[in-house]
């Protein structure tokens, strides 16, 4: 067993956003006392423990806000959900520490540099300060790391095997340990002012003058009783929210704190091996309903896509009245599929990058913008085709000739597919489910509405077309009421393009222009 | 031998640029016409980088020409995107040219920034492995970034101009065709501008309404320029005339005309 404790030193204050690096004094409160405050406030000589009015006699213009122990907790189980990528058990230590056991995950992740050097990253990201220490028992560790500086570097104490703990706890100070007030107090009366100096006093004396508790603690810490623990089990949905400083109105100035919780979400995601496919973000405001906004992913597998898409779409938003918090929630998520390898090397499959790129375009241009298309069973060339999901599942048979499809092969009668007329002269009205041909040409380009050609001998597009080929009858849909009697033929201009006219066979027979081969 | 000698080490100079190095580096996708591939760097169209192709109006064949290169894209499963067409892509004449449908992405957009804006995502995306767009409103700026995106993201971009007069304009894009349509479904091609070759080479490819059937180089005497052997010097621009740029809906109107005898619509009348 190894364990590494975490304590965040700054936690109080880093859980409010913005208030660690405001340039603007900032304390937090708790019974009328300074809490915690910025390096703007101690410059101004403030400390924790300072009375409210004291310290607004050193700073004036000192901000203060309540300290939230609730705020803090789920901070620090933020932490602890992105300390369960390192180690399978962690280990919250009230109010702001974590402890891991990372024994177990020493060999994963390639000797313990590789993972101090991942926190270092990790936390660093997060904009946490942090001491750090390493020992065989937990309690060891987490009073290693509460002594360590309180500076700007993290403190750094590894001790790896129980031999080395006794004479290393012996220098801390007393204060490191979990003991009442009263007990502190007066261990520093009896002149008991480190750890060693209690560790040489009997243990049933020191357990008669100042309680159990404390001879149990100095054994657990140095290993010589067993010190179980509860490990942290981590939701299984995610859902945070975050509260703003100030209420502001523009989104824009809210996108900050959503880029702060996007890891989060990404590594919630990781770590049940699940890509997340729906988020909803939530904008709270001051009395009023708050604003909602769900946004859809096929897969949102990358920190840089999602952060995009979110801010695509939130950049959109109109809200009502300033925000004062915001909210995320992840609402659907799907079980992480490995894109497949290629058995060829050079050709990579590019269906991921695909998905992202509709995601980017319609966050965009908007949802109706980006189309696929498909084939439908109509011999009516505005309705052969249709809009689909661009990309989707959907499979889309290309039925070229009846000969080579296997299945249309193996059933021959099976009445899906009407073989029509040998020069194809489709007629497939009567049986209701006409099939596509294609051995018959079919333009690029189709005109979103026919344009009338006159009704003359020949259609006319500026001057007379010349005919090439057809006829080719297409009748149908009389079970739809748009029924359609029309004689389809090539015709060209002269200076070369060719276009797909037909006349109707009913009426007046007049010509209409409905595309052109491109 | 010495002579072959002396010249193989004169070549090695580094002040000495071949043209035909840089051309054979390139990847490409063939075209599907054996004629049109002798022509281009490579061997056909470049798997990343901008093409023009000016065509007079829409319905010269630009898009048939496009086809197997197109079906070759959608078949190794990258994406074929076409931003804003004139027209609608019609589905089965597609499919019909062998294109995977599922893999063809639609874009319709109005304003020439989203439009910009969109094919330069498709183009960066690397997901894409043909872009088609039309130049109306795009100038060098927007081409030259378009091309760097293209190779950036491992795509070929088709810009289709219509404008008048664009032969004469100088553009980043570095593979120019100036298409033509003539008589009997041939599509006239002028290469105007290439990477490591002489230009302009005029050819004509057949293409058979949709479905290319067989391409055939002109005949050096039949043409009016022709090939121009390698390395001849000054090379003489094709003076082909390119008609103004009318869409082709722009300029439909009914007139009325005299009545002609047409065999097929006979024919056809006849079996009625």
């Amino acid at each position: 067993m190894l364990w590494m404790s975490l304590v965040f030193p700054q936690l109080a204050l880093e859980s409010v956003p913005g208030l660690v690096e405001n340039p603007q004094p900032w304390a937090l409160t708790a019974e009328g006392r300074v809490f915690a405050c910025n390096a703007a406030a101690s410059r101004h000589g403030i400390q924790a423990g300072h009375g409210l009015s004291a310290a607004l006699a050193l700073a004036p213009m000192l901000q203060h806000c309540r300290h939230d122990p609730g705020r803090d907790q789920a901070v620090l189980e933020a932490l602890a959900e992105w300390a369960l990528g390192l180690s399978a058990e962690v280990v919250l230590e009230f109010p702001f520490a974590l402890s891991l056991e990372i024994g177990g995950s020493l060999r994963y992740f390639g000797g313990l540099s590789s993972i101090l050097a991942r926190v270092e990253t990790g936390l660093g990201k997060r904009q946490h300060q942090f001491n750090l220490a390493v020992a065989p028992t937990p309690l060891a560790a987490l009073w290693l790391a509460r002594s360590g500086t309180r500076g700007r570097e993290p403190a750094l104490q590894v001790v790896l095997d129980k031999a080395g703990l006794r004479p290393v706890l012996a220098t801390l100070p007393v204060s490191v340990m979990d003991l009442p007030s009263d007990v502190l107090i007066r261990l520093q009366g009896v002149g008991l002012d480190t750890i060693g100096d209690c560790l040489s006093m009997p243990n049933t004396a020191l357990s008669r003058r100042y309680g159990e508790g404390l001879s149990l603690q100095l054994a657990k810490a140095l290993g010589q009783i067993p010190d179980p623990r509860l490990g942290y089990q981590p939701p299984e949905i995610f859902c945070r929210e975050v509260d703003l400083q100030a209420p502001v109105q523009e989104i824009s100035w809210c996108l900050p704190v959503l880029d702060r919780l996007l890891p989060d979400v990404m590594h919630w995601a990781a770590r049940q091996a699940r890509v997340v496919t729906r988020v909803r973000i939530t904008l709270k405001h001051e009395l009023h309903a708050p604003t909602l906004q769900e946004v859809g992913f096929a897969g949102a597998a990358q920190l840089e896509h999602l952060q995009w898409v979110l801010h695509e779409h939130l950049e959109k938003l109109q809200v009502p009245c300033p925000i004062v918090g915001l909210g995320v929630q992840i609402l659907d998520s799907v079980v992480l599929d490995q894109p497949v390898a290629d058995l060829l090397p050079g050709a990579p499959v590019r269906l991921r990058e695909g998905q992202q790129l509709l995601e980017r375009l319609r966050a965009r241009l908007g949802p109706n913008t980006v189309l696929g298309l498909g084939l439908c069973d109509d011999h009516r060339p505005e309705r052969s085709w249709t809009y689909r999901e661009p990309g989707s599942g959907e499979p889309v048979r290309h039925r070229k000739s009846f000969g080579r499809g296997g299945a249309w092969m193996a059933l021959p009668d099976a009445g899906t597919g009407v073989r029509n007329g040998p020069r194809g002269h489709g007629v497939a009205g009567d049986s209701g489910q006409a099939t596509q041909k294609h051995d018959q040409p079919r333009p690029l380009w189709l005109l979103e509405t026919v344009r009338d050609l006159g009704n003359h001998t020949l259609p006319c597009l500026r001057r007379p077309l010349r005919l090439l080929s057809g006829p080719e009858r297409i009748e149908s849909g009389w079970w739809d009421g748009s029924d359609v009697a029309r004689d389809y033929y090539i015709a060209a201009d002269q200076d070369g393009p060719q276009y797909w006219v037909y006349r109707n066979c009913r009426g007046e027979g007049r010509w209409f222009l409905q595309g052109i081969f491109a | 031998m010495d002579l072959f000698k002396d010249l193989q080490d004169l070549l090695r100079h580094p002040e000495i640029w071949r043209g035909d190095a840089l051309a054979q580096q390139i990847s490409t996708i063939s075209t599907g016409f054996p004629a049109l591939d002798a022509e281009l760097p490579g061997g056909g169209w470049a798997r990343a980088g901008l093409n023009e192709l000016q065509v007079p109006r829409e319905g010269a064949g630009e898009l048939s020409m496009l086809l197997p290169a197109l079906a070759q894209v959608s078949r190794e499963h990258r994406w074929v995107v076409c931003v804003a067409p004139p027209y609608l892509p019609y589905a089965p004449a597609l499919g019909q040219a062998g294109i995977d449908l599922s893999r063809y992405m639609l874009v319709k957009v109005q304003s020439l920034e989203s439009r910009l804006w969109a094919i330069e995502q498709a183009l960066r995306s690397g997901a894409c492995g043909a872009v088609l767009f039309w130049s109306q409103g795009l100038d060098d700026r927007h081409l030259r970034r378009l091309q760097l995106a293209a190779v950036e993201g491992d795509a070929m971009g088709f810009c289709f101009d219509h404008s008048p007069r664009t032969a004469e304009r100088s553009s980043p894009i570095p593979l120019r065709l100036a298409l033509q349509p003539c008589q009997g479904a041939k599509l006239q091609i002028d290469i105007l501008k290439r990477r490591g070759g002489p230009t302009p080479v005029r050819l004509e490819l057949a293409l058979s309404r949709g479905n290319p059937v067989l391409s055939t180089p002109l005949p050096p005497s039949r043409g009016r320029v022709g090939r121009i052997p390698a390395w001849s010097g000054a090379a003489r621009r094709p003076d082909h005339t390119i008609l103004p740029a009318d869409s082709v809906l722009g300029n439909l109107t009914t007139q009325g005309w005299q009545p002609e005898v047409n065999p097929v619509l006979q024919r056809s009348a006849a079996r009625a």
